[in-house]
């Protein structure tokens, strides 16, 4: 192990990684225990040690075998107050009021799972398996059993922030390499490190985000000639920027375009590469014309000056890679905003070559994703997918969720049984006010979680989840090349549950040949392909492909079709895409203006002056979770929406004043922070935010979450992602203070 | 220890870990960040990463009447909790606001009317902290000890090297000895012009912070800053 | 407070006059008040005025220190620092004008006029001195604090002390201790003036030395301490007592009333300077950009 994890970064970090008279301090202490595992209180993915006496956590600290180097961040290191927060939930409820009336009785494991069983197996009976539909939020490990327990009982009514997140960007790198996964090179496995590297709408930096890990990138940082950051706002990033492109929200793909127009005009693409690895070059160069920089300047306010500085910088001083944040994906026009980027990554060659966008070669336990995929979507099960019909790409595998939500308020809804994991899809979809209506139109609700949230209080049953300090289990996110182990280091509280079991016990019921004895037989399974049991793995904790195992420059081997090429129809990188062609969509990137917007809603924009966006994430806070863990909520007491000074200076606001925002559908109130580094016409609130400590069952969730004021009308037409990160509002003083 | 601003990413990190590290009762915090956020000609996010700067001329040191806050020959500036009064003179002479009193009420427990964590429990045996004393980060002078006593090498190897610093995922924050003109942070302080919080008063803080980015934008965001109301100062919370 | 605020905004002193704080401002005047009341009653030989004074620190200002400590069974360590430590050094000069004030009391009462007592009336006042003093240069000594950080500071404090110190005579003089009322009277008057002028000095340098000396003044003359500051050391502190000090100058005498009022007014006054001093001592911000 150590030595795998020395191949990556060791140049640099040898030093850090010298751990063995580390550990050796923990051998001289014998009455103490120290278990190696492994942190997804984000997306995760960093190495822990824990320390624990006589049964309690008294240290929790990085691990620096790890390949996160011994690093953690506030959210991991505080889970020691999350574990034995008072408000866990201990055991199976079951709800004796009136849905969403907040009253509870504790019933066992037998009575909630047999329960569950019946409601599932009456409403198959009568509507169908495609009446249900499982739930999960965002990757947070528990992917896999969502998936698999929802195929085992015939449904593929998946429903996941996927479409907003993480999914566009995997679904349309599909359509180029065929596997759905491009990276950052931050490894320098390949010999080189990025040395232009774009930021584009994410903050990698605090956000440890869909597979890379913050230490990787910010290390990469090291040997990058120029950072170009591309938001909105300034961030702590954009300050050591070579190039800041302060763009306006929703307006990304017009960017792109003109870069590639510039690239291509200027003469500046990898002939070679474009030559014999791409197809459509032609078409592109043709669709491309009208995004002069001039015109993308009108569009985006940026400079146009800049936009060709960018392009040049990144054509010229290759090799380059593009960090994709999910802020572009949270918007109506994401499937071809991610397109364009593709392109520009395509026409600059910076697609599998050391120091460019790779797609990782997981590790010989194969991928994660077989331990479902293995069990096909029928015909049938895909035409019972909730969406489908209109949302090509994004309800493929997965349904729509705002088709899901629009079909219970409408009373057509395919879906009566909903079974959610984690995920508080009540506050994280678009209009919060019909997702709250929906559910209680729901027949039958259940939800596994930590804790009372919004969520939960509308179900019919809850189910008490384990926090990842409780459990053994196999991690993965997002980082294809590795998988880590969850070991067990204290007792989940009352009778929580890993989700884990709570899958393979309720499958036992419904789909006994596809689900197992016990949970450590299921991770063996998951185990087998890398010969490995679950005792094998829970010693190792990290089972990595990493350095000189990954291979760069795979479309001129074998790996992905023989004799070389792309895993595509025409085997090429399509930067004209023959499968979009064939869905009856635009095969060649455009740009399109967000559904509100001061130039598509110019009417809309008299009343609403100032552009909203929702996408920013709080170094502290996970999205909805956290705000009841009190050293993670001492660091930001309120939800704070960022303003320009001149901005809130018209409007009357002083740093520190609570604000209303509002939109067409509602208004919400946050603490105006007073920001110059943000765009003078553009405010950005926090998203996904309740009050925990507030009085069930909204927790206050309709006072400060964006959501309040995000449409879901009008959608991407791949994806069907709505704006939810670029829309239009109006900001006012909240006179009556908090 | 040298502080890189135009690394660290405000992520918290470092505060959290040392909360962990010394079982921080809930209303204390020993490293703070200091968010400048400028925006005009030279925009930038800037956070300095604060804690005790183990001044070589400490004024903690010398207004304190009782001698509890001492000297070690190391550098390491440190409260003797059993001999603090909890004057609170040393709280208010230290420029820089890095001690914090601990009063009753910062001392309620992480979940105030419920039971005690286990973690907490724990961190009664292992790490006590007396109500009514003031108290400040040591530098984990427990660690370093820990780790030379071991023949490890501060600033080098984990175990001799503070919290903060190890869980940094910027690296932003470096340690060593400054008495020693070859370790990584003298070269860093020499190579990158180390400069530290408010030289004038004398104090000789051994904190440096190197590549800061705030210029004179910076200062009108502090001068405008000052127009507004004031506000009470004391940890985050 | 939200982290971006911390230190970089105006950032107030608190724990030396919020929440407990209190007993510490209380503490700083009963001080330079029962220093004063001694001085002023060596000067007129009173012993009521002594006995007083001596109340005043032992059992005042010393409880209200003690009170104020985090850890009260331990306050005798507060004396082991005096070479360095000015709240050292202040606590001693306490322990000394506690002592020697008594046994000069219990000399005075029982051999008046003996050498003894000479000695320790000499003693006693000198420590009285210094217990008027040290408070100015405990807060002297804070370089981060501008508005602090003024050798005016200790002046004022003593003068303050003093002129109380006037003040209380006035109405032991009323009520028959042996003080010669016109006396009293007069050095209260000039006292006044002249620590209205110190008052005023002192602002006008602290304002114009630096942004946070300047930010420490606006705030008791427009911010929120503007209340105490006019009513409490302007009002109550200066224009009042003085009118009635020269009302009785010009009638020649004036109403006992009309003069415990003035005196009372004093002490108030003098309360509301210890006060705004505490509550608008303010840190420069902790990064200087340049
Ligand atoms: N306006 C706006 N809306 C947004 C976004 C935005 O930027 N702006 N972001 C969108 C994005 S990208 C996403 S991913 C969504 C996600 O938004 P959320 O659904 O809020 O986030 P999740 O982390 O998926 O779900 C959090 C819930 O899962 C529970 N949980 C955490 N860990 C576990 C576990 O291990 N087991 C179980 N059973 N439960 C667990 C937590 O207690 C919490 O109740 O929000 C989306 N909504
Ligand atoms: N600490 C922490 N980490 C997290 C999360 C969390 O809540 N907290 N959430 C997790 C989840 S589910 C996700 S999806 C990821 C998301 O994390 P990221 O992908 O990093 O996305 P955000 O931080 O939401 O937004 C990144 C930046 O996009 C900018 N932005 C907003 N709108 C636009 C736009 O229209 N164009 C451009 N160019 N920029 C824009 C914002 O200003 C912000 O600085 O983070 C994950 N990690
Ligand atoms: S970054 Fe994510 S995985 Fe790492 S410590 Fe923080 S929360 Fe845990
Ligand atoms: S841990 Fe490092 S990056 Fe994070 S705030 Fe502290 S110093 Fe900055
Ligand atoms: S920073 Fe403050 S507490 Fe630390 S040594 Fe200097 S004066 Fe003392
Ligand atoms: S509070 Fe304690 S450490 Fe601080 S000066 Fe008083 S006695 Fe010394
Ligand atoms: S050095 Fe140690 S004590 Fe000081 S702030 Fe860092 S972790 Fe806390
Ligand atoms: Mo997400």
């Amino acid at each position: 192990m150590a030595n795998v994890n020395h191949g990556l970064l060791f140049y640099e970090l040898s030093d850090w990684t010298n751990c063995d008279n580390y550990l050796g301090k923990y051998k001289k202490m014998s009455d103490k225990k120290i278990i190696k595992t492994t942190c997804k209180s984000c997306h995760g993915g960093c190495g822990v040690l824990v320390t624990v006496e006589n049964g309690a956590i008294t240290h929790i600290e990085g691990n620096p075998e790890a390949p996160t180097l011994g690093t953690m961040c506030s959210k991991g290191l505080s889970s020691i107050q999350h574990i034995n927060h008072p408000d866990r939930l201990l055991y199976p409820l079951k709800r004796i009021g009136e849905r969403g009336e907040g009253k509870w009785q504790r019933i066992t494991w037998d009575e909630a799972l047999d329960t569950i069983e019946g409601k599932m197996k009456e409403s198959i009976a009568k509507y169908g398996p495609s009446s249900i539909a499982v739930s999960q939020g965002t990757g947070r490990g528990y992917n896999e059993y969502t998936h698999r327990f929802a195929r085992s009982i015939g449904t593929a009514n998946i429903i996941t922030p996927g479409y907003i997140c993480h999914s566009p960007r995997l679904g349309l790198y599909g359509l180029v390499t065929g596997y759905g996964r491009l990276y950052c090179d931050y490894h320098g496995w390949g010999g080189e490190f990025p040395k232009t590297q774009i930021s584009w709408a994410k903050q990698l930096e605090i956000s440890s985000a869909d597979g890379e890990m913050a230490v990787w990138f910010l290390n990469s940082l090291k040997h990058v000639k120029n950072l170009i950051v591309i938001d909105p706002r300034e961030t702590a990033l954009s300050s050591r920027a070579t190039l800041w492109l302060q763009i306006r929200p929703g307006t990304d793909a017009a960017l792109a375009l003109a870069m590639i127009n510039v690239i291509i005009n200027e003469g500046l693409y990898d002939k070679e590469f474009v030559e014999n690895w791409t197809y459509g070059f032609d078409k592109l160069k043709e669709r491309v014309q009208e995004y002069t920089p001039e015109h993308a300047a009108e569009i985006t306010w940026l400079k146009a000056d800049d936009i060709i500085k960018a392009a040049r910088l990144f054509a010229m001083d290759t090799p380059g890679c593009i960090q994709v944040g999910s802020s572009l994906e949270r918007q109506a026009n994401c499937g071809q905003t991610i397109r364009s980027i593709i392109c520009l990554l395509g026409v600059t060659g910076n697609i599998e070559r050391p120091g460019s966008m790779v797609a990782w070669m997981p590790p010989d336990t194969g991928l994660r994703e077989d331990f479902f995929t293995e069990i096909p979507i029928t015909p049938e099960m895909r035409k019972g997918i909730v969406g489908s019909d209109e949302y090509k790409m994004g309800a493929a595998r997965t349904a729509h969720s705002d088709t899901v939500i629009k079909q219970l308020l409408n009373g057509n809804s395919v879906i009566k049984v909903w079974f959610s994991v984690g995920g508080q899809q009540i506050l994280h979809l678009a209009n919060t006010r019909e997702v709250m209506q929906a559910l209680l139109n729901l027949e039958f609700l259940v939800h596994a979680d930590q804790f009372m949230g919004p969520m939960a209080e509308h179900a019919d049953i809850v189910l008490p989840a384990a926090h990842w300090l409780e459990i053994d289990d196999i991690y993965d996110m997002h980082p294809r090349f590795m998988i880590e182990a969850h070991n067990k280091t204290v007792d989940p509280p009352g009778e929580a549950w890993q989700d884990s079991k709570i899958f393979n016990e309720l499958g036992r019921r419904m789909a006994p040949q596809y689900w197992f004895e016990n949970v450590e037989k299921m991770l063996d399974y998951q185990l087998k392909k890398g010969n490995m049991t679950w005792q094998d793995f829970s010693k190792k904790v990290v089972h990595a492909r990493i350095g000189k195992d990954q291979i760069y420059y795979k479309y001129k081997t074998d790996y992905w079709r023989k004799g070389g090429g792309f895993p595509t129809p025409t085997g090429k990188l399509e930067l004209y895409s023959t499968v979009l062609e064939d869905l009856g969509y635009d095969p060649l990137p455009y740009f399109q203006e967000p559904g509100e917007s001061p130039y598509s809603t110019p009417e809309l924009a008299k009343e609403y002056p100032l552009v909203l966006s929702t996408g920013y994430r709080q170094p502290f806070y996970f999205l909805s979770q956290y705000r009841n863990i009190p050293w993670l909520r001492s660091f930001q007491k309120d939800p704070v929406v960022q303003i320009h000074p001149v901005t809130a200076k018209e409007l009357g606001i002083e740093d520190g004043d609570w604000a209303w925002i509002e939109s067409p559908r509602g208004r919400i109130k946050q603490k105006a922070r007073l920001f110059p580094g943000i765009h003078p016409r553009v405010v950005m609130a926090t998203a996904n935010c309740f009050y925990p400590e507030e009085p069930g069952p909204l927790h206050g969730l309709l006072k400060s979450n964006p959501n309040v004021l995000t449409s879901n009308n009008h959608c991407d037409p791949m994806y069907g992602s709505p704006d939810l990160t670029a829309l239009l509002c109006k900001v006012y003083r909240a006179n009556d203070g908090k | 220890m040298v502080v890189d601003l135009s690394r660290c990413v405000r992520c918290y990190a470092c505060v959290a870990a040392c909360r962990i590290e010394h079982f921080l009762p809930m209303g204390m915090s020993w490293p703070r960040l200091v968010a400048l956020d400028t925006g005009g000609d030279n925009p930038a996010v800037s956070t300095y990463s604060v804690r005790c700067n183990q001044c070589k001329e400490a004024p903690c040191v010398e207004v304190c009447p009782t001698g509890a806050t001492q000297q070690r020959d190391d550098g390491i500036v440190w409260v003797d909790q059993d001999k603090c009064v909890g004057c609170r003179y040393c709280v208010i002479a230290c420029p820089y606001q890095n001690r914090t009193f601990l009063s009753k009420d910062k001392d309620k427990g992480f979940f105030p009317g419920k039971a005690l964590t286990n973690f907490e429990k724990a961190g009664k045996k292992l790490y006590t902290h007396q109500v009514g004393t003031t108290e400040k980060c040591n530098f984990c002078a427990e660690r370093i000890d820990a780790g030379l006593a071991q023949g490890l090498r501060p600033g080098i190897d984990r175990e001799a090297t503070p919290a903060c610093v190890n869980t940094c995922p910027a690296q932003a924050l470096t340690f060593g000895d400054l008495d020693n003109p070859d370790s990584e942070v003298s070269r860093l302080i020499r190579e990158r012009k180390g400069s530290q919080l408010h030289p004038e008063y004398g104090t000789d803080p051994s904190v440096y912070f190197i590549d800061g980015k705030i210029g004179q934008a910076g200062i009108a965001q502090v001068e405008d800053k000052l127009q507004q109301e004031p506000v009470p100062t004391g940890t985050e919370r | 407070m939200e982290i971006h605020e911390w230190m970089i905004n105006y950032t107030r002193q608190t724990e030396w006059i919020d929440r407990r704080g209190i007993f510490l401002w209380i503490a700083f005047y009963a001080g330079g008040l029962g220093g004063g009341l001694y001085l002023v009653s060596l000067y007129f030989n009173s012993l009521w005025g002594m006995f007083i004074s001596w109340l005043i620190i032992a059992v005042i200002k010393g409880g209200a220190h003690l009170i104020y400590l985090g850890k009260p069974l331990r306050f005798w360590r507060i004396i082991l620092r005096p070479n360095t430590s000015w709240l050292a050094r202040g606590i001693i000069f306490v322990f000394m004008f506690i002592i020697f004030t008594a046994i000069q009391l219990i000399l005075s009462y029982w051999l008046p006029g003996s050498a003894a007592e000479i000695v320790f009336k000499a003693l006693a006042g000198i420590a009285a001195l210094a217990v008027t003093v040290y408070t100015g240069f405990v807060l002297n000594t804070v370089k981060a604090v501008p508005f602090w950080n003024s050798t005016l500071l200790p002046l004022l404090f003593v003068l303050c002390g003093i002129m109380g110190g006037f003040g209380l005579s006035v109405i032991i003089a009323l009520n028959g201790g042996n003080v010669a009322l016109s006396a009293a009277e007069t050095g209260s008057r000039w006292l006044l003036i002249i620590n209205a002028l110190l008052i005023v000095i002192y602002l006008w340098t602290a304002a114009n030395r630096e942004t946070t000396g300047r930010k420490s003044v606006m705030e008791q003359m427009r911010g929120n301490l503007a209340p105490i500051f006019w009513i409490g050391i302007v009002a109550l502190g200066i224009v009042i007592p003085l009118a009635i000090a020269f009302s009785s100058y010009i009638a020649g005498e004036a109403s006992p009333a009309l003069l415990v009022t003035g005196v009372v007014c004093e002490v108030i006054g003098g309360l509301a300077l210890r006060y705004c001093v505490l509550k608008a001592g303010a840190y420069k911000p902790l990064v200087i950009v340049s």
